[in-house]
């Protein structure tokens, strides 16, 4: 950024801060919450935790973080949902929307700097501060993860009552049901956003940080929120200008983005979608949970080259491998259904000029998305109950599984049409993932179901959760070589579907 | 469905030609072929065998409404210009017009799958017209149009018959034979030509099937 572009953005971080200074609700939390929470119920609460099982002194220390999350919160609300369309308009007048973004989000950071002193002089009246570093940096932490809550609701609520109500019944989620109010090692509430900032910042070790460990994962949730944060603001100062198309108009790019953008509008919009997404990974990962009896179980594994046989408490792993086959049925009806939904829309599209290429490249955009969203929606379930020992294994496991899974729905459609496809799509990953594949009915898959296309997924996504060391190079290769050949298949299936006259001759 | 598969000979040496600004009426009974002919000439079935021809840009009305359930009005017209490969200045003019000229504007956010029967028909007719293509084949378009509408729909034909513009119709209505210029009855798998209705044109040749 040029010396001019640093002096302007200096400037428009000056007015902002202004602009929060002179809100008076942000003055008054700003005195009031500190106060509150860190002078005044910081003992009650600390005997509150006690009672809960949680460890009463760590309470205190936590609460300047509390502090500081609500107000960065509530400042970046404001900041967020005031601006909008002030904002838009500075854009409008020319000013560079990055520019404008990095003073919003230097803003904010300055705000998270401002609260984080508020809450942490307060602790130091009240109690002192025993481990400065640890204390200051998770505090700091606390408030740039709530920059991202209060950004994000700033964009989805515009009345301030609403929003700040909201803002508030997320805090209070985070606060009562986090680690030092209640057990440190609950697996069930480690979603939530400052459950591993808490844990690092008040020197508990979570016994669930995994490889990364409690800091590195508060660190990733505040580096995510920070990025968030960008997103949110730059999305909510957008402006399109209509003369100012890069893209030609009917070119193959134009021609994709418009039907990724109408392929995703198009797949949100279906309400099955959304029920599905809720009702199936808590069906099949939570109930699994519950139901499980209490009894060990022995798995084949192979750990660092030899092959072993580890006992398990069932408990503890079944819900672990039920998540893939929620996965693999999620993205085999979203595969079957974002290519049949638009099948007969697809023929017309193609006769009217659009290019096929362009049209596959557009659906299989959309069931790439679709596949973040049913493994992420299992994976949510998922965490709350099963404890992977390489989260980064057992996730890129389980995306192979559903990337392969929801190509096998594309290839589905065509070929047996909707109702039978809908049947196929549930039975063939129960008959493969469920039964050929379970660790649960057998130590090892039998030859039959290494043959099948969720072999090689299944094994490195075992691999991720239950041993400490991948080990399964050779599965990978065999779950992307079946990608890829779903993926020729899909793509070879599609583009015969709208028939094109092979003796047309076009012209005069 | 897959395994099964069948087949039935349905046009055997069907041939049309349809000539610029003229405007051809299609008829014949129940599974002569009518709409397997259009979706030839169309592109959107392959003939065993013959040859199409095809000059200029091809609008087509199929005779069930083939859209995307979810999505609205103006998606469908934004999807259908980049399909058309029109600016989206242009897209948007005539998405103008069209709403006026066939009066659904107030349907623009809709959902297909919110619409009613006619103004899905509209939709579906719309669709077709919008690049302003040479040639426009509609499978019975004015289905579910009520009278002001189908009146309109004559309009709109007779318009691009005065710009040159060429539109074979697929129709049971036999009111309808005054408006063509010439109509086309399919019996046996062929072509035939109506005596009664015949004007012959003798303009350049905008499409021909023969199959």
């Amino acid at each position: 950024m040029t010396t001019h572009g640093s002096l302007g953005m200096a400037l428009f971080v000056r007015r902002f801060l202004a602009d929060y200074g002179r809100n008076p609700v942000n003055l008054l939390v700003l005195v009031l919450v500190p106060v509150v929470f860190v002078v005044a119920a910081a003992g009650p609460m600390a005997d509150a935790a006690k009672l809960l099982g949680g460890i009463g002194p760590s309470v205190e220390t936590a609460t300047a973080g509390w502090a500081a999350g609500f107000l960065a919160g509530i400042a970046m609300y404001f900041q967020t949902r005031a601006a909008r369309a002030a904002d838009r308009r500075l854009v409008l007048a020319g000013l560079p929307s990055a520019r404008l973004v990095a003073a919003r989000v230097a803003t904010g950071l300055i705000l998270a700097v401002l609260v984080s002193a508020a809450a942490l002089l307060a602790l130091a009246v009240r109690t002192g501060i025993d481990e400065p570093v640890r204390v200051i940096a998770g505090t700091l932490m606390f408030a740039v993860i709530y920059l991202a809550i209060g950004a994000l609701v700033g964009a989805l609520v515009r009345n301030p009552v609403n929003g700040t109500v909201l803002i508030l019944f997320v805090w209070i989620m985070d606060v009562f049901f986090g680690p030092s109010l209640g057990s440190p090692d609950r697996l069930a509430t480690r979603w939530l956003p400052t459950h591993f900032v808490t844990l690092w910042m008040i020197d508990l070790p979570s016994q669930h940080g995994g490889r990364m460990g409690d800091l590195g994962w508060a660190l990733l949730w505040t580096i995510g929120a920070l990025a968030i944060a960008w997103m949110v603001v730059t999305r909510t100062t957008r402006v399109r200008h209509g003369g100012r198309r890069r893209i030609r108009a009917g070119s193959a790019r134009d021609q994709f983005a418009t039907s990724l953008r109408m392929g995703l509008r198009d797949y949100r919009r279906n309400p099955v979608l959304w029920a599905l997404l809720i009702v199936v990974p808590v069906v099949f990962i939570w109930l699994s949970k519950v139901i499980t009896p209490d009894q060990p179980t022995s798995l084949s594994l192979v750990e660092d080259g030899r092959t072993v046989e580890p006992t398990f408490w069932l408990p503890d792993v079944h819900a672990g491998t039920m998540t893939p086959i929620a996965i693999a049925s999620l993205a085999t009806l979203a595969g079957l259904f974002v290519v049949l939904d638009a099948r007969s829309g697809d023929r017309r599209l193609t006769l009217a000029g659009f290019r096929t290429g362009a049209l596959l490249s557009a659906r299989l955009g959309v069931i790439a998305v679709a596949v973040l969203l049913v493994t992420a929606a299992s994976l949510v379930v998922t965490v709350a109950v099963f404890d992977a020992r390489q989260w980064d294994v057992y996730v890129a496991g389980n995306l192979l599984l559903a990337a392969t899974y929801a190509l096998i729905g594309v290839c589905l459609g065509p070929v047996f049409g909707r109702v039978s496809g809908v049947l196929i799509a549930f039975l063939v990953p129960f008959l493969d993932v469920g039964i050929g594949q379970s660790p649960m009915l057998r130590a090892q898959p039998p030859a039959w179901a290494q043959l099948l296309p969720g072999y090689g997924a299944d094994r490195v996504l075992l691999d991720g959760g239950l041993t400490a060391k991948f080990d399964q190079s050779g599965s990978l290769l065999l779950g992307l070589a079946w990608l890829l050949v779903l993926g020729v298949l899909a793509a070879w299936l599609f583009r015969r579907a709208p028939a094109t006259p092979a003796r047309t001759r076009l012209g005069g | 469905m897959w395994p099964a598969r069948r087949s039935r000979p349905v046009l055997r040496g069907a041939d049309l030609t349809l000539r610029t600004g003229e405007v051809v009426g299609l008829v014949g009974e129940n599974g002569s072929g009518k709409s397997t002919l259009m979706k030839i000439l169309v592109g959107e079935l392959l003939a065993d065998a013959g040859t199409v021809t095809r000059s200029g840009r091809l609008g087509y009305c199929p005779q069930q409404p083939v859209l995307y359930e979810r999505l609205t009005c103006d998606e469908h017209f934004e999807l259908f210009g980049r399909a058309y490969r029109m600016s989206p200045g242009a897209e948007r003019r005539s998405r103008r017009e069209l709403y006026a000229a066939l009066g659904f504007e107030r349907y623009a956010t809709t959902r297909a799958d919110q619409l009613s029967g006619g103004t899905l028909a509209k939709l579906n007719f719309a669709l077709a017209l919008l690049a302003d293509p040479e040639v426009l084949l509609l499978d019975e378009p004015y289905a579910g149009f009520d009278w002001d509408t189908y009146l309109k729909f004559w309009q709109i034909v007779a318009r691009r018959r005065e710009a040159g513009r060429t539109v074979l119709i697929i129709s049971h209505f036999m009111a309808d034979e005054d408006r063509f210029d010439r109509i086309v009855d399919l019996r046996d798998g062929k072509a035939v030509p109506d005596d009664h209705a015949w004007f012959p044109r003798h303009g350049p040749v905008r499409a021909a099937v023969s199959c």
